[in-house]
């Protein structure tokens, strides 16, 4: 059976920063005005980067919710022995849908669930 | 400029200071983010699943995502940061200044009060005394001074005001270069880092700079130049990027002016369109060829400079998309052009740039040169084969005739129907055009005369029908789809789509292109290819053709095939100029290797940039030996001979061929030559299918020299 060297806490703390990250883009902002500035060169060139990462920023920013989400329930799954597969929860990471087989073991020291 | 003259200056350092911090907070979350999904990724290293690779690459593509996202923000802050500084700095020293001006102006104002008061004062004595002069002389001298002090407080602010300036714009220029997302994720995805990508970005908008003060005559012409030179030596696809997003090709042609470009500043500008186009996306890619050709002055003096750093702009090595857009413009240009003949000639290196990227690109000269629609397919073969300057394209022809062969070869090979459709209209449409048009003008090449010939290979099978049911009236281009019967006459055909030729524009293009010994070998190569692989289909695969593995046809069917083969081989023999046959048969073996196949077109191109002065020298020139034109005899003797020995060449082959077959199927020579008397190369029928192409498009070919 495949192994996988992670465990709970790992899976927990990387669905939190994932979703710490995708807050911190939505939250992000350029200061656009020329009042703050002090140049309206300088505000256009602010206000043209803003507005050409916007489709990335947004894009990331529901890829990684989506991960997080992902990765909570992989969390989950060790707290199931029987649904412990490399592949189970490889799938879960990846977004696949799950249809559970094997039995094999996290080798890492299983934390608790992710909540 | 929001500033107002002795105001403090505009800006929030604090807010913009607060913003560099949130961004690089919101980095140092991405990379935290990045982190942890790398230690995940590493976490799946060994496992060996499609769950585990697919799980892999989400994360780690996300992980990527997140590092160019942090590499963005904390480039941005950086910026930010610095200024604020610079800022602050300047708002400090503006404030300062405004208060000296203050204080000299209230001084100014005291002492101008003080020394009005002297002078009231002293009024009614008329003469001051020593003491009230005294005073009056100090109130006056302090008030100069105090003007003097209040003018350099305003030269201070006024000196803040611009590095604040200065500031902006680097900063400013600096975030710019943060603004092209998708350029920077494929260098940052390539392992650069997001600084170097700026870094690149300032150096590429820089040469922008020298450009644009070229232009304005701010900076001298070899000045400029060998900054450029410079400059572009060291750009990479940022820099490039940064460049082309800053200056428009009719830009740098005000900008270089009429001297002639020197070969290094052609190589470096050459090398850095083709680095450019690395990351340029398809819609770029075809906005540029448009505007290369679109930049260019109208008219007069100062096209020809242009056209030549235009040519050195569309270099054969960069995508196709890029001569296709370019040559479209182009034509436009012609067709909208007030002198014709001027124009050619002018942006003659334009064409043969043009037309040496679609000759690199045989998919787009196709596609460009053989559109879908039938009418606008038409015009270009008329603006590309029916037009060339008055003294012959600068090449000699061999660009364009190479884009020809190009497009045909890759559409008459092409699976798809259609391609073959669009191959087969433009050989008929450019049968029309070529005589009078290309062919006409003086100078023509052996190379360009071999890459006709090349276009018409594939339609070898069509010649000596349209040669005998010419009626005296010129045929309409078409296209006709040929029975491919297996192990029939054209079972060796690739090409099922073939052309409806015009029989006498056709025996022109044989008769122009084949002026030399080297230029006519290489239509006996035609020949002898066709002739061989229709022996092949016929004959079982002993002449080593395409068809090699078929079963041998009947003996009926053979005859036949073999006479079809003689009747369009006829039709190109008899084409060929009379006195150049001779010394023409015994190089034509040497000449076909050198022509062969797909090495003919790929080493034939120049795909580097070069300088337009050079382009069109080939490599395939030098394999081409230099031959004096020939000059036209059409002695009958001459033509009659000739019949006779060419006759002979082909018929031989599949006389050899059947007579073999039938001893190796146990017959007795003698009888088998007997058997197969139909095919002897001086049987009546034999002669009758070689005749009756080769006498008339050799009386066709006569009749239209002697009208030249």
């Amino acid at each position: 059976m495949a192994q996988l060297d992670l465990d709970t806490a790992t899976l927990v703390a990387a669905g939190a920063d994932a979703r710490a990250a995708a807050e911190a883009l939505g939250w992000h902002d350029l200061p656009r005005s020329a009042a703050l500035t002090g140049d309206p060169t300088l505000a256009d060139a602010l206000e043209h980067q803003a507005r050409a990462w916007t489709l990335t920023h947004r894009a990331l920013e529901a890829e990684l919710a989506a991960l997080a989400h992902a990765l909570r329930q992989a969390a989950e799954v060790f707290d199931h022995a029987e649904l412990r597969s490399a592949d189970h929860v490889a799938a879960l990471v990846a977004g696949a849908p799950v249809r559970p087989h094997g039995t094999a073991r996290g080798t890492g020291p299983l934390t608790g669930a992710a909540r | 400029m929001l500033d107002v003259e002795y105001e403090p200056l505009t800006g929030s350092p604090d807010a913009l200071a607060g913003h560099a911090g949130a961004a690089t907070r919101t980095a140092e979350r991405l990379d935290d983010a990045r982190g942890r999904l790398v230690g995940i990724v590493r976490a799946l290293d060994g496992q060996h699943s499609q769950a585990v690779a697919d799980a892999r690459a989400r994360v780690g593509d996300v992980a990527e995502r997140l590092s160019l996202c942090a590499g963005v923000l904390r480039a941005t802050a950086s910026t930010l940061h610095r200024h604020a500084d610079r800022l602050g700095t300047e708002q400090v020293a503006a404030a300062l200044a405004i208060a000296r001006r203050d204080d000299a102006l209230r001084r100014e104002q005291h002492w101008r009060e003080e020394a009005d008061r002297i002078r009231l004062e002293t009024l009614p004595a008329l003469v001051p005394t020593p003491a009230e002069s005294a005073q009056q002389h100090l109130a006056e001298v302090r008030v100069t001074e105090a003007r003097d002090a209040a003018h350099a407080a305003e030269a201070e602010w006024r000196r803040a005001r611009d590095a604040k300036r200065t500031a902006s714009l680097d900063a400013a220029r600096s975030i710019e270069a943060l603004a092209d997302a998708r350029a920077m994720g494929r260098f940052v995805g390539s392992g650069e880092s997001v600084a170097a990508f700026q870094r690149g970005w300032a150096r590429g908008s820089a040469a922008a700079g020298v450009v644009d003060a070229m232009r304005a005559g701010d900076s001298s012409s070899a000045s400029g130049r060998s900054r450029l030179r410079r400059a572009f030596a060291a750009g990479d696809a940022v820099f490039w990027s940064a460049f082309w997003a800053a200056t428009t090709p009719q830009e740098l042609y005000q900008a270089l002016g009429l001297d002639p470009l020197d070969e290094e500043l052609a190589r470096v500008i050459g090398t850095g369109v083709v680095r450019w186009s690395t990351s340029a996306t398809p819609g770029e890619l075809a906005a540029f060829g448009r505007s290369v050709v679109d930049g260019l002055m109208p008219t007069g003096i100062g096209l020809s400079e242009q056209s030549a750093v235009a040519a050195v702009l569309l270099s054969a090595a960069l995508p196709g998309q890029v001569h296709a857009a370019a040559a479209e413009a182009l034509e436009r240009r012609r067709e909208s052009g007030w002198n014709a003949d001027a124009e050619l000639a002018w942006t003659a290196p334009v064409t043969i740039a043009v037309a040496n990227g679609l000759l690199a690109h045989p998919q787009a000269a196709l596609d460009h040169l053989a559109p879908a629609d039938d009418e606008l397919l038409a015009r270009r073969a008329r603006l590309w084969f029916g037009l060339a300057p008055p003294d012959g394209w600068p090449d000699a022809g061999e660009a364009v005739t190479g884009a020809l062969a190009a497009a045909v070869l890759f559409g008459s090979r092409s699976p798809a129907r259609g391609d073959q459709t669009r191959s087969a209209l433009l050989v008929a449409h450019a049968t029309q055009h070529l005589p009078g048009g290309l062919l006409a003008a003086p100078g023509t090449s052996d190379l360009a005369s071999a890459r006709v010939a090349r276009a018409y290979e594939p339609y070898v099978p069509v010649f000596g029908e349209a040669v005998v049911d010419a009626d005296g009236e010129r045929a309409e281009p078409g296209t006709r789809e040929t029975e491919r019967r297996p192990g029939g006459p054209s079972a060796s055909q690739r090409a099922v789509v073939q052309p409806d030729l015009d029989a006498f524009a056709l025996v022109d293009v044989i008769s122009a292109t084949s002026t030399s010994e080297a230029a006519a070998g290489v239509w006996l190569g035609v020949g002898d290819r066709y002739h061989d692989a229709m022996l092949a289909a016929g004959f079982g695969g002993a002449s080593g053709g395409e068809s090699g593995g078929h079963e041998p046809l009947d003996r009926d069917l053979q005859d036949l095939l073999a006479q079809e083969a003689l009747r369009d081989v006829g039709a190109i023999a008899g084409a060929l100029q009379a006195d150049t046959m001779q010394v023409a048969r015994e190089r034509q073996g040497t000449l076909d290797g050198a022509v062969e196949g797909a090495s003919f077109l790929a080493g034939a191109v120049t795909v580097h940039a070069a300088p337009a002065v050079s382009i069109g020298v080939t490599a395939a020139t030098g394999l081409v030996p230099h031959l004096t034109p020939d000059h036209v005899a059409p002695v009958k003797e001459t033509v009659l001979l000739n019949e006779q020995s060419l006759r002979r060449r082909y018929a031989e082959a599949a006389y050899s061929a059947a007579i073999a077959a039938e001893v190796e199927g146990g017959m007795p020579a003698a009888r088998a030559a007997e058997r197969r008397a139909a095919l002897d190369p001086d049987s009546a029928a034999t002669r009758g299918a070689f005749r009756q192409t080769y006498d008339l498009t050799a009386d066709l070919r006569r009749q239209l020299g002697d009208n030249r």
